[in-house]
């Protein structure tokens, strides 16, 4: 069954279809649930865009993660904060919940009882030539919250294992119920060194569902804005230019990281007057100028669901919404560090523990965009 | 093979030191110090559940343009090493024992510094069923510094304002 969802439809699947979704050749972009139902966002082999759902029956629904293992930290995800169960997953051990929280399953439609806090369950090192060396979840440096269990024979990896969730602030619940002018302050602070692509994303995301379309002017400083937060992340080694960077962003934009400043329906507020020339001194770029008009619509309070995607400093963003009369019923927002926390891990493997610090800088990963 | 210089420490070690010499460069080398490293910081940087924002702007005063290192501050990685401990985020309940273990960990005398929104009473997460809202909420915190994220120079003021008020509140203790 066909479900209306902008701008690519959702394929409602029976149990039996859905278990086959995971066809070679296909990617998993996302997967992520809510009371009733588990959503996966696919990439076919020719680059088309593919959305299905499926009902969740006692509680439970197939895992996709024998086939694709990457779907395994999404369905542990799905398993800490709605309760449904991945059946015949391949790692059902807790990584959001840690046992700290007042309730298990809160986004649940009955949320269960708090568990226990527990320490995290890590693959055994049985052999006795093998050692677990644990890093984090406080890490050296300026870093985010994350833990690494190291398998090392001697002095060389032989396993990584990231254990995630530290930073589980729980904002998908505080999404649920805003309206998307609201709930667009969570979207720009899910990660903060892509503010700017999270709330283009959320931005589109409810336009889909809403079809608005939004005023030239506003697409062209989306544009813009992105493009100084791309440029702001790869200018690591010049701190001096990224200096001017920000600073010229706080002139135009009246924010530094220009958080808040995009809002589903447009942008939040115009390009402060001789802002384009401060961006143009600092990037030492001739930036196009801007198209006149307006810079943002009114949304309607009506219902729908749509997917919204963007571009940030460290790839894909996806977000998904539904809409209920102008009230956000469920959202998902996904970045793109969920995949690449796996490819650390693989990362890691063979490398000495000298090289850790090397490679976890090298990925400079954010927790908080897969912590949600 | 008597090329060797022959080891006396062992004997030297056991012989009494003088104790007024003792005594009387202990009192220079703790009046010197204080003068010294009254003026210096060392800073442990924890993430209580960021979004990253906040420690864009911390890297930043870490870099050349603020180049936080030219007042006496320095970020350790180490909290044992540390005297304040600066934390960003609005304490998620899954921190709050890393942040616990952190701070037990580290020297007295020590500080708490709670940057940003977040940290300071859970900014826009206030009242998630998975934080605690602010960094107050289970340390005591000696400086506030607001903003979403503060901006560099924001920050550090308020670092020096607390590397001042150390600074003097040592020479008045080692009076």
């Amino acid at each position: 069954m066909i479900e209306p969802c902008a701008p690519w439809p959702r394929h409602a699947l029976p149990h039996e279809d859905w278990a086959r979704i995971a066809e070679p050749g296909r990617s998993l972009l996302a997967l992520w649930a809510d009371t009733v139902q588990v959503y996966a966002l696919l990439r076919d082999a020719t680059g088309e865009i593919l959305f299905a759902s499926t009902g969740v029956i006692e509680g439970g629904f197939p895992a996709l993660s024998p086939a694709w293992p990457l779907a395994s930290r999404f369905e542990r995800m799905i398993r800490d904060l709605w309760g449904h169960a991945a059946m015949g997953g391949i790692d059902t051990r807790p990584s959001l919940d840690h046992g700290r929280w007042p309730r298990t399953a809160p986004m649940a439609l009955r949320p269960g009882p708090p568990g226990a806090a527990e320490p995290p369950e890590f693959l055994p090192a049985d052999d006795d030539t093998l050692d677990q060396v644990p890093i984090g979840p406080v890490r050296p440096g300026i870093s985010p919250a994350a833990h690494l269990r190291l398998t090392v024979r001697g002095e060389t990896i032989v396993r990584a294992e990231t254990h995630l969730g530290y930073t589980h602030k729980g904002t998908l619940a505080l999404i649920r119920g805003k309206s998307p002018r609201a709930a667009a302050r969570f979207a720009a602070r899910l990660v903060g060194e892509a503010t700017v692509g999270h709330s283009i994303a959320f931005a589109r995301a409810t336009e889909a569902a809403l079809g608005v379309e939004i005023p030239q002017r506003a697409g062209a400083l989306r544009d813009l804005m992105a493009h100084i937060e791309h440029m702001a992340a790869r200018l690591d080694q010049d701190a001096a230019t990224e200096e001017a960077l920000r600073r010229a962003a706080n002139t135009a934009f009246g924010h530094r990281l220009m958080m808040d400043c995009v809002v589903p329906g447009g942008v939040a507020a115009n390009i402060a007057p001789g802002g384009l020339n401060a961006l143009r001194r600092a990037l030492n770029e001739p930036l196009p100028e801007l198209p006149e008009g307006p810079v943002s619509v009114a949304l309607p309070n009506e219902s729908g669901e749509g997917i919204g995607h963007a571009v940030g400093p460290h790839g894909d963003i996806w977000h998904w919404l539904r809409l209920d009369h102008g009230q956000i019923a469920s959202a998902f927002l996904c970045d793109p560090a969920w995949a690449h926390w796996s490819q650390l891990e693989g990362a890691l493997i063979a490398s000495g523990l000298d090289d850790v610090a090397e490679t976890c800088a090298r990925f400079d990963l954010p927790t908080s965009g897969v912590d949600l | 093979m008597s090329w060797r210089p022959t080891l006396r420490w062992p004997r030297d070690a056991e012989r009494p030191v003088d104790t007024e010499t003792a005594t009387s460069l202990a009192t220079r080398l703790e009046a010197a110090a204080q003068m010294r490293l009254g003026r210096s910081l060392a800073i442990r940087h924890l993430d209580a559940g960021s979004c990253g924002g906040c420690e864009i702007e911390l890297r930043a005063l870490n870099r050349a343009v603020f180049d936080l290192q030219r007042y006496g501050l320095r970020f350790v990685d180490s909290p044992r090493h540390a005297d304040v401990l600066l934390v960003t985020g609005p304490l998620t309940r899954n921190l709050t024992e890393a942040l616990e273990q952190a701070y037990t960990a580290m020297p007295e005398p020590k500080f708490v510094v709670a940057v940003g929104d977040c940290a300071v009473d859970g900014g826009v997460f206030k009242g998630s069923y998975a934080v605690l809202g602010g960094v107050g909420t289970t340390l005591p915190v000696d400086l506030l510094i607001s903003g979403c994220p503060p901006a560099p120079e924001r920050i550090l003021a308020g670092l020096r304002a607390l590397l001042e008020a150390n600074a003097r509140s040592r020479v008045v203790s080692s009076r």
